[in-house]
């Protein structure tokens, strides 16, 4: 019983603090409809600036908590509405996903280079306080915690329904030009909406902070938490998102109380899954909000279609590949043996890349766990393949058989993953995948049953004999690219490419004219994993060891990010992209030191930041600039026609029709 | 039988009322025109045939069968295809490619000749290779019809087609949706502020007031209704009006 009350106040308390984050989360996506990827890493930041100030620093608490709730979260919050947040309100969800996900990663960048890594900590408020009930503790901590939860959820419901700015606020995400008409100010009222979001993602973090490490990635994603409590609120209300926060804090307490009654030689013949699933609770939890959200409707009226880059003739195609080959097999001749293992792991990238043509690029769908299929793949090659009850199986190698055994096994993956995370819109499936993507860490990953093993553990990767030396097996990489580039391109160009198109482009006349959107989509999810798998094969060779840290669920962020903003609608561009993020993490040309990375994290943001509604990424702008200025005999047809353009309604004007996607 | 039914079809939006028991027929092979002010509830009521729209009350049958409840895929399938007022072209393909993709979309044989004999019906040979994201509006609408026909649908819906359309591009249209109904034997049921257009082109016409209809009849009829000129030119009444109020303030 003791240990019942003792988990129940700590799960209420953390829960607490959830939903302290996720009332800021609702604030700011019914405000500015920006779901804020980075709203974790704000609070991160805000962290760290008050382990600075307050032990650093040794300011007192009464200065530095004003000083970081009251001024510089809530300026942040107006300085990233006015210069970012302000813009995503009609882009798309790729771009608006983009763009967030940049300022998350572009905010772990300056925090890990302003804050080297290293042990710190804060103490909790009043620390040695409490009050005992029986033989049950209550710290002042979890008290000041609850108190402040419960003070924000009343604060938040009068500003919200008994004020006029509140009304005014809840209006701004409807019609912020309508709102304009009748007096009040829609850019006063969201960056006030945000100022206060990144105030409590502050609080947030600050309340956690005595109980965790001090590590850039876990208090950012300990907010993912919010989101799931967020999710059960359908990102719209508020005491909903209260209650899904408690629930959730409690399940995470139960789940640890349960694991800790377990008896040890249970957990320990589960080689880590219990450990894994117990760890992935906040996530099962969000997946599990998610599948109870409605089915997304069909939309018209909004923007449909972008310009995407030329496909190139075959002949260019043969060209390019003859002369990237070419020169991949120079370049690796005058190399010795560390620069070819570098240079072939840095052009694993683009080959992973690759597969994100194909699903965001066409397909216009996205995903945040490709790393993950990517990771599965590699699986395959480090471990081999047993198929159960029948004794058919391979041991671990890198053959034709095992690259096909890894494209079939993660296409089934992928359609798995699909078909749930397809029902919703574009923003729930980058968060969807995100959380599947950090499941598979726990529960497949980091279990000795099928994954790698314990964090940090890795596995060998034996080598084919005649792809031996590293640059016999670099230049498997890039034929492998060339290969694949050339499957991606004649999907492009096939019906299929065209259909591809046409259903990213619109649903509604898609369905209008008798087509079921979803299998094409569930198809390209599937195709694209398969070829992350295949890319993990060779990863894995490359690599020769292959462990968990290696398709940890963050980099997914990166990824995404690299592809997008150096452009994810050709193969140009991710070949760049990916190469360049290549070489960053493998310090080929580079420096491998951090202060790189973290300096083109936060070049990167400033990147996408420019490229807004612009899809087709840096690459894509230089080829359009290149074109111009070459003054390339312009076969155009565009520049014959005459009239005006297509009119373009923007997303926000009039009703939008819907009805479910796929029921029938 | 008629090969469409709309069966006193109530939609409510909240407190508006947007289609307020609605009944009419399309029969095989016929132009129907839907007339009416902005707001009237056309295209509702277009939404609520193809699909989008979930009326509060209220059936529609197509070819005998209840499809009010039949997800808007399965009605195109059955046969019904239609235009939007507000474009939803593809507009990272080429006009071509709009219509071949409709094709491919359904597996029809040859959807290469489904493109050349479409593009040369509507009269888009020359925009075959432009992206449909830069074409002008009267084009694009066209490329919508041109694709909807890519499907070969029965009944076809045409959601304000000449906006964006030149005086002599409107005749030619007339012609092109004429020819669809005596030559194909399809029906077509259009939604249309050119009054001329629609009188001139449609056997029978409904007209909406506030959701509901306040007059039927072939065009001559129509014409000389009382509460169609009431509905059309009381508005315009009232704008005189208030011009020649405003005259008289300001000289």
């Amino acid at each position: 019983m003791t240990d019942f009350v003792t988990f129940t106040i700590i799960g209420i308390v953390l829960g607490s603090t959830y939903a302290i984050a996720a009332s800021g989360l609702v604030l700011t996506y019914a405000t500015s409809n920006v779901f804020n990827f980075a709203h974790g890493a704000v609070g991160m930041v805000m962290t760290f600036l008050y382990w600075e100030l307050y032990v650093n620093q040794g300011m007192p608490l009464w200065l530095v908590l004003p000083l970081i709730l009251l001024i510089v979260a809530p300026v942040f919050g107006l300085v990233m509405e006015r210069l970012v947040m302000r813009r995503l309100t009609v882009a798309d969800v790729t771009t608006s996903l983009g763009v967030t996900v940049g300022l998350l990663v572009a905010l772990i960048g300056l925090a890990q280079q302003k804050w080297k890594p290293a042990g710190r900590s804060v103490d909790s408020f009043f620390a040695g306080n409490s009050v005992s009930f029986g033989l049950v503790r209550v710290t002042a901590q979890q008290f000041i915690t609850m108190g402040i939860a419960i003070a924000v959820a009343l604060g938040l419901y009068v500003l919200l329904n008994r004020t006029r700015i509140g009304t005014a606020m809840r209006a701004v995400v409807d019609n912020r030009d309508l709102l304009a008409l009748h007096g009040a100010r829609p850019n006063l009222l969201s960056g006030l909406a945000w100022a206060l979001g990144s105030s409590l993602a502050a609080l947030a973090g600050i309340l956690l902070a005595p109980s965790l490490s001090f590590d850039y990635t876990i208090l950012t994603f300990l907010v993912v938490n919010a989101y799931a409590a967020a999710m059960v609120g359908k990102l719209k209300s508020l005491p909903k998102t209260f209650a899904g926060a408690i629930a959730l804090g409690l399940l995470i307490n139960y789940g640890q109380w349960a694991y800790i009654s377990l008896p040890a030689s249970f957990v320990k013949d589960s080689d880590g899954l219990i450990y894994g699933i117990n760890n992935s609770l906040p996530t099962i939890f969000l997946l599990g909000a998610m599948l109870l959200l409605p089915q997304d409707k069909l939309r018209v009226g909004r923007i449909a279609g972008t310009k995407l880059p030329r496909i190139p003739s075959w002949r260019a195609t043969f060209l390019w590949s003859a002369a990237l080959l070419a020169g991949a097999y120079a370049l690796t001749g005058s190399m010795g043996i560390a620069n070819n293992s570098r240079f072939g792991q840095a052009m694993c990238l683009p080959l992973i890349m690759l597969s994100l043509v194909l699903l965001i690029g066409y397909g216009g769908d996205v995903s945040l766990c490709q790393l993950s299929f990517v990771g599965v793949g590699a699986l395959v090659a480090a471990r081999g393949f047993d198929i159960p009850f029948t004794g058919l199986g391979f041991h671990p190698q890198i053959t034709v058989l095992s690259l096909i055994t890894a494209f079939l096994l993660t296409a089934v993956v992928g359609a798995v993953v699909a078909l749930p995370a397809l029902r919703l819109r574009g923003l729930y499936i980058g968060l969807g995948t995100l959380a599947i993507a950090s499941a598979l860490d726990h529960t497949v990953f980091e279990t000795g049953l099928v994954g790698f093993g314990a964090q940090g553990s890795t596995i060998d990767v034996p080598r084919p004999g005649f792809l031996e030396s590293e640059r016999s097996f670099a230049m498997a990489v890039v034929v492998t690219f060339v290969l694949m580039a050339w499957v991606v391109l004649s999907i492009r160009r096939s019906k299929y490419g065209r259909i591809l198109l046409a259903t990213r482009d619109s649903q509604a006349a898609c369905a209008t004219l008798g087509f079921s959107t979803t299998l094409t989509r569930v198809a390209v999810f599937s195709a694209s994993a398969g070829l992350a798998g295949v890319a993990g094969v060779l990863l894995a060779g490359m690599k020769h060891t292959v462990g968990t840290l290696d398709f940890y669920f963050f980099q997914n962020l990166p990824l995404l990010l690299f592809a997008i903003v150096f452009g994810v609608t050709s193969i140009s561009g991710v070949l760049v992209g990916g190469f360049f993020y290549g070489c960053l993490s493998t310090g080929f040309l580079l420096s491998s030191d951090a202060t790189v990375k973290n300096l083109a994290y936060i070049v990167l943001f400033v990147g996408i930041r420019l490229l807004v509604n612009n899809p087709n990424g840096l690459v894509g702008l230089l080829f359009d600039q290149s074109r111009r200025l070459l003054r390339f005999r312009d076969k155009d047809p565009e520049r014959t026609t005459t009239g005006s353009p297509v009119e373009v309604y923007p997303a926000v004007v009039g009703r939008v029709v819907e009805v479910p996607v796929g029921s029938a | 039988m008629a090969l469409l039914e709309v069966d006193d079809v109530h939609v409510r939006f909240g407190g508006v009322i947007a289609v307020n028991g609605a009944t009419f027929d399309v029969s095989e092979s016929s132009v129907i025109g839907l007339m009416g002010p902005n707001g009237a509830g056309k295209t509702t009521l277009f939404n609520v045939i193809t699909g989008l729209q979930t009326p509060t009350s209220g059936a529609v049958r197509f070819e005998g069968r209840d499809i009010t409840k039949v997800h808007p895929r399965l009605r195109a399938v059955a046969g019904i295809g239609r235009t939007f007022q507000r474009l939803e072209v593809f507009g990272s393909l080429t006009v071509g490619d709009n219509i071949r993709v409709a094709a491919e979309m359904r597996g029809m044989d040859s959807p290469d000749r489904v493109r050349d004999e479409l593009l040369e019906r509507v009269g888009l040979r020359a925009f075959a290779d432009v992206t449909a994201d830069s074409v002008p509006t009267g084009i694009a609408r066209l490329t919508e019809l041109a694709r909807a026909l890519a499907v070969d649908p029965r009944l076809l819906l045409l959601d304000e087609p000449s906006s964006g359309l030149s005086e002599s591009e409107t005749d030619d249209f007339a012609v092109l949706v004429r020819s669809l109904a005596e030559d194909d034997g399809r029906s077509v049921l259009i939604v249309e502020h050119d009054v001329d257009l629609v009188l001139g082109l449609c056997s029978e016409i409904h007209v909406l007031d506030f959701g509901s209809i306040i007059a039927s009849g072939p065009p001559e009829v129509i014409r000389a209704d009382k509460r169609v000129q009431d509905a059309y030119l009381g508005a315009d009444d009232e704008a005189a009006e208030a011009v020649e109020a405003l005259a008289e303030v300001l000289l």
